[in-house]
């Protein structure tokens, strides 16, 4: 990764609606991503991550703010900047009733990409399409869907690729093959990722910096570790037989909370609390068979920030 | 990237559908089933009154050469919505418009495409009003190929005016796609003459250009006789009203993408 900035966002604002009742989508937000680099864009639905990317892709005209992409305004380069750009989203389709052969032969026309024929014959050799390349998309699993979407965003060699929940939909191990496709190709064409994504585990593992929206604005922009470093609370998990009462009233006490579920108990408190926890369990005679310490995920931070918000 | 027409991008559209066309019966029925239907039974009812009323000299080649000529304006109408819906139907708009595509090259790939699948289905009637009832198109001369640029070009500018309404309306008003052409049938004056009509639909008849290609082809049937005049008057009308739909379009197409409707068609 480099310095040097391949998207600048300043004062990006979408507006939707009569000039009498417009709701603000995207309220006046800035960012940058430098080359190389792999951004989470987070938000719980209706944040305003979609209208982002839709407004990066120019399918949506902002309001007001400007985006520069490989130093050049989208506004004034838009064909120029898309042709060194790509997207792949879930929640777009792919025509049906074409082929898989066919359908990235059409896109690779639309990208002007030369010898058509021949890059999509080596894409789909790349990410193991050969054995469905002559199906119709309507016959295919959506994880093979997903995986000719992703192919389809390859095909032009982009400098910055868009992706929408790329593994949503998929199981975990369809999932973790996408993402080291992703990474294979951001690794070896030193390509920028804009990624968004409601599994935040797969956020923490391949994002080097995280981009948290809500009701249009960014409210936290840090690495995934930064940003559950925020969160002060952490979870203790026991299995706990006898004593059960007076554990909790001890808990009570202390003012933390506890969520029970037959013998299992789960103790919410500040890290620094965990060796008094234990203290006490031990002055008290309290025996445990089991215990489990879950430290601040990112999911935390999402959460948290979406509920206190 | 700056060229007036980026031909992969035009040629990207013209396959994507040509793929889909071969693969999808409701393309194919577009193209040649209503038509051929449409020959069938005016050929047979223009048959019948010839049987009955030998006097009116012509009336076969009256309406099937009507119904060929109108496949022109409305074949070309629709091949420029269809490609627009089918990619909203098939939620590739966003795919679509997020590649460096401009709405002129998609444009032009929707004119190309059509003009490939008119041929067909011109070439297919033209071949079956001939079996049938050995009525041949080309007797009509040079002022068919005359007939076929106007035509089109009512189709086009129809086309047009019905994508902008889509954009701008959405779904809501999609069925425009296979019905609004229709608005302009009576007043074309197919198998009848304009003087017919009454005043006010005269007047109708007389700013749309497909009522003076309708006059010219009745003028050749029963007169033998040609007006370039008529020609010329429906060529200046086309060149008008592609003029503001083309504007029409890139307006609504504009709106969309600051309204956010184009995403949402997808």
């Amino acid at each position: 990764m480099n310095d040097e900035m391949i998207v600048e966002v300043r004062n990006l604002t979408k507006k939707f609606g009569p000039a009498n009742a417009k709701s603000v989508a995207v309220d006046n937000i800035s960012f940058s991503i430098k080359e190389g680099e792999i951004v989470g864009f987070l938000g719980p639905n209706g944040a305003g991550k979609t209208t982002t990317i839709q407004m990066l892709l120019g399918l949506v005209i902002p309001t007001s703010g400007t985006i520069d992409i490989f130093h050049k305004s989208l506004f004034q380069h838009r064909e120029e900047i898309l042709s060194e750009m790509n997207f792949s989203s879930t929640y777009t389709h792919l025509p049906w009733r074409l082929s898989v052969f066919e359908n990235l032969y059409v896109v690779a026309l639309l990208y002007s990409v030369k010898n058509a024929r021949d890059k999509v014959a080596e894409v789909i050799k790349k990410m193991n399409l050969e054995e469905i390349k002559d199906e119709t998309i309507d016959k295919l699993s959506s994880g093979w869907i997903t995986r000719v979407n992703l192919a389809r965003t390859f095909l032009n060699n982009p400098r910055l690729i868009l992706l929408d929940e790329p593994t949503a939909s998929l199981d975990p191990e369809g999932a973790d093959e996408i993402r080291k496709k992703i990474l294979e190709y951001r690794k070896r064409e030193k390509a920028t990722i804009l990624w968004t994504s409601h599994n935040m585990a797969e956020v923490e593992e391949v994002c080097d910096r995280v981009i948290f929206l809500h009701k249009g604005k960014i409210i936290a922009e840090d690495t995934p570790r930064g940003l559950a470093k925020t969160i002060k609370f952490c979870r203790v998990s026991f299995i706990i037989e006898e004593k059960q009462d007076e554990f909790l009233r001890i808990i009570a006490q202390n003012k933390w909370k506890a969520i029970v579920s037959d013998k299992f108990i789960t103790i919410e408190l500040v890290e620094e609390d965990i060796p008094l926890l234990i203290q006490i369990l031990a002055e008290e005679e309290i025996s445990y068979s089991e215990i489990s310490i879950d430290k601040p995920t990112l999911e935390d931070f999402f959460i948290s920030t979406a509920r206190k918000k | 990237m700056n060229k007036i027409l980026n031909y992969s991008a035009v040629k990207a559209i013209v396959m994507r559908h040509l793929f889909e066309w071969r693969r999808n019966l409701d393309r194919v029925v577009d193209t040649f089933w209503w038509s051929t239907i449409d020959i069938i039974f005016w050929g047979l009812t223009s048959s019948y009154i010839k049987q009955n009323n030998p006097q009116i000299p012509n009336i076969v080649t009256l309406f099937l050469g009507g119904i060929i000529l109108w496949t022109f304006v409305q074949n070309s109408q629709r091949d420029i919505n269809m490609p627009l819906l089918n990619d909203a139907w098939n939620r590739n708009l966003v795919n679509l418009f997020s590649t460096p595509i401009r709405l002129r090259d998609f444009i032009a790939g929707t004119l190309v495409l059509g003009l490939i699948k008119l041929s067909m289905s011109f070439v297919f009637l033209s071949v079956v009003a001939f079996l049938l009832y050995q009525f041949n198109i080309f007797y009509l001369g040079y002022f068919l190929i005359l007939a076929m640029v106007n035509l089109i070009l009512v189709g086009w500018w129809v086309g047009f005016i019905i994508s902008g309404l889509i954009l701008r309306f959405s779904y809501r008003v999609e069925a425009f796609a296979w019905s609004l052409v229709f608005a302009i049938y009576p007043f074309s004056a197919i198998f009848y003459p304009v003087d017919i009509l009454p005043g006010w639909a005269q007047a109708v008849a007389k700013v749309l250009p497909t009522s003076y290609i309708f006059e010219s082809m009745r003028s050749i049937i029963f007169d033998g006789t040609f007006s370039w005049g008529n020609i010329i008057i429906s060529f200046i009308l086309n060149l008008i009203y592609l003029t503001l739909s083309i504007l029409f379009l890139k307006k609504m197409f504009r709106e969309s993408l600051r309204t956010g409707r184009l995403v949402k068609l997808n």
